[in-house]
Parts: C-alpha cells; structure tokens; sequence
C-alpha cells in the first residue's frame, strides 16, 4: 500500500490544515493548533523548515498572485495524494486498533 | 517589509543565523507569522510565552537549515568520481576497524583479544593493518589530485586545495587512512621496523604480530 515512510506529524498536521482551503502561515499554526486540540504548538522557525521541506517534496506550493503581502500555501495534486495515503495508513491503523480491541484495553478512545 | 525588521530589530538580526538562501525565501514569513502571533495575543504574559518560544525554536531551527543547506550543497554538486573513491576508500578501511571493534568485543565478552588469533597473523595483519589502510590512501590522494587538476582553473592552488566542499569524504578517508598509518608506525612494531622495514618486511610483521611492546616504551624508542 505505502511506498514511502510516513510523514513527520508536523508536516502530515500542515498537509491537513491545508486540505480545506489555501492559508498563510500564521493561519496554518493555528488550523495546527485546532485540529490537534492545542497539542501541537509550534515556533515560526519549525513551522517554516517543515514548509520548506514540503515544498521542497512538492507536496505544497506557494499561490501565486494573492494581492496579499503574506504567502499563502495550498497543497499540490502530489501533496493531496499524499495526504490521501497517510490518511487512508491512519484509518487502517484505527479499525486495527478497534478491531483488537486496543483501545478499551490501553484507555484510549475510539 | 521593513516596517518589520524595524518592529522586530534583534529577532531580525538572530534570523541572520539561518543560511543565506533560506533567509532570503522565508525571512518575510518568518518576521510576518511573528508579527502576526504578537497581534493576536492577549496580554503581556501571552506575548512573553511567545516570545519564549521563538527563543527556543530559533536555534533548533537555525542547525537544522544550516547542516540542510550544507548537506545539500555537497551532496548535490559532488562529482560522481569522489563519491565512488570515498566510497572505495571507506571500504578499504573498514576491515580495521572491525578488526578492532571485533578485538574489543572479544576482550569484553570472553576476556580473550585476538593477539593470537588469525586476524592478528602476518599476513592477515599485513593486509589489513598497513596493505588496505595504503590502498585507501592512494585511492584518496589520486582522486584528489584529480579533483584538483579538474577543480576551475582560473582559481588559485591554495583555493583548489582548501575547496574542501565537494571533497571533505576524500579528506575524511584520506586522512583516517593517515591515521592508521600513524599509529601503526608509533605502535607495537616500531621497533621491528627500526630493524629495516623494507628489506626485512615479513619478518618485521611477524615481530609485530607476536609483539606486546608497551606504546609509550615505542614512543620513547622511536625517538
């Protein structure tokens, strides 16, 4: 199924803060911060090296022509794909988990 | 954007640290997204986690972009002929030190080294003590030479020679093969050696092999 490892969480939490729409940085630290329930809090400096290693993978890209003195960021057809694998990796793992009862057994939730 | 440099003068001046080019793709970004975060803070203690956290996540940030810039740049623009000779050096090297770890491991496990044992034999020791480690030097320098001559020709020798960014693996090896070298000469067998190592080269190796001369009495006696 997967021919790549899987992604950091970080660079995996800002392909999915911009799978609804195209954000600019401080946008996507705080789409990062919401989707992760204020677990993942991060620095400008982290957020810019995992921005320049996504778009450096091409998995993201800088949208052109926003009139906007902030750069905005939205994923490529090869970030969306991408995205689509580590979140299908995901499911899999949690109706694993259910089905081994892994949760109840450890305290998680399912 | 200056208006930021401005608003943000000693963090403008720390984002100095990153690698120039990264600097000149995300230094904006990085001065808006702080700007940004201070705006929509509330109250002075907010803005001083803030800023903890921008103190703390620069440095992090600063090695990584430096040791990617640096690694990129040479793994990127590195003539394929150095990588394939660092790559036979470092190979030419490796039966020394497994024959090290190897004696290591073997004291620490059963108490026994391998003095005795066919890895420190002549011929064996031979090979891997002064035969491999001579290979990989002269791998080393040939490939360097050659990086040299090819290296542009309008820069000076002393340029070529120092230009160590597409040849530091050739360096490494060569200069870990030096070392060997070194050690071998100053070690156990220097003694042997003083006896004439060229003419009497086997039987020299021999009296290495079966040699536990103590390294600071070689020392002394090499001198």
């Amino acid at each position: 199924m997967r021919s790549k490892n899987l992604l950091p969480q970080l660079s995996f939490s800002i392909l999915l803060a911009l799978s609804l729409k195209p954000r600019h940085g401080y946008e996507i630290m705080q789409q990062v911060k919401e989707d992760s329930q204020n677990k993942i809090s991060i620095g400008p400096g982290s957020l810019y090296t995992a921005i320049k290693q996504l778009s450096d993978e091409r998995l993201i890209e800088e949208v052109p022509e926003t009139h906007n003195r902030r750069k905005y960021y939205q994923l490529t057809d090869k970030g969306k794909k991408r995205l689509a694998v580590e979140l299908d990796y995901f499911k899999m793992s949690v109706q694993l988990a259910e089905r081994r009862n892994v949760f109840e057994s450890f305290g998680g939730t399912a | 954007m200056s208006g930021l440099k401005t608003r943000f003068p000693r963090y403008a001046k720390l984002l100095l640290l990153y690698p120039t080019a990264y600097r000149k793709r995300y230094e904006n970004e990085l001065l808006q997204t702080t700007a940004d975060m201070l705006d929509h803070a509330n109250g002075q203690l907010e803005r001083l986690g803030i800023w903890a956290q921008l103190i703390f996540d620069l440095p992090v940030n600063v090695v990584r972009q430096q040791l990617s810039y640096a690694g990129g740049i040479m793994t990127q623009t590195m003539p394929h002929y150095i990588k394939r000779s660092s790559l036979v050096s470092a190979a030419l090297l490796l039966p020394f030190f497994a024959a090290l770890v190897g004696n290591a491991l073997g004291t620490i496990i059963t108490g026994r080294n391998l003095y005795h044992s066919w890895v420190w034999s002549a011929p064996i020791l031979t090979t891997w003590i002064l035969l491999f480690p001579l290979a990989a030097l002269f791998v080393a320098g040939i490939s360097y030479a050659v990086y040299i001559v090819r290296n542009a020709p309008q820069r000076s020798l002393y340029k070529k020679v120092f230009d160590v960014v597409n040849s530091w693996p050739l360096l490494l090896s060569g200069l870990a093969a030096c070392s060997i070298l070194l050690v071998f000469v100053f070690h156990d067998s220097v003694q042997c050696w003083s006896r004439g190592p060229i003419t009497h080269f086997h039987a020299a190796m021999q009296c290495t092999a079966s040699n536990s001369v103590n390294p600071v009495d070689a020392v002394k006696r090499a001198f």
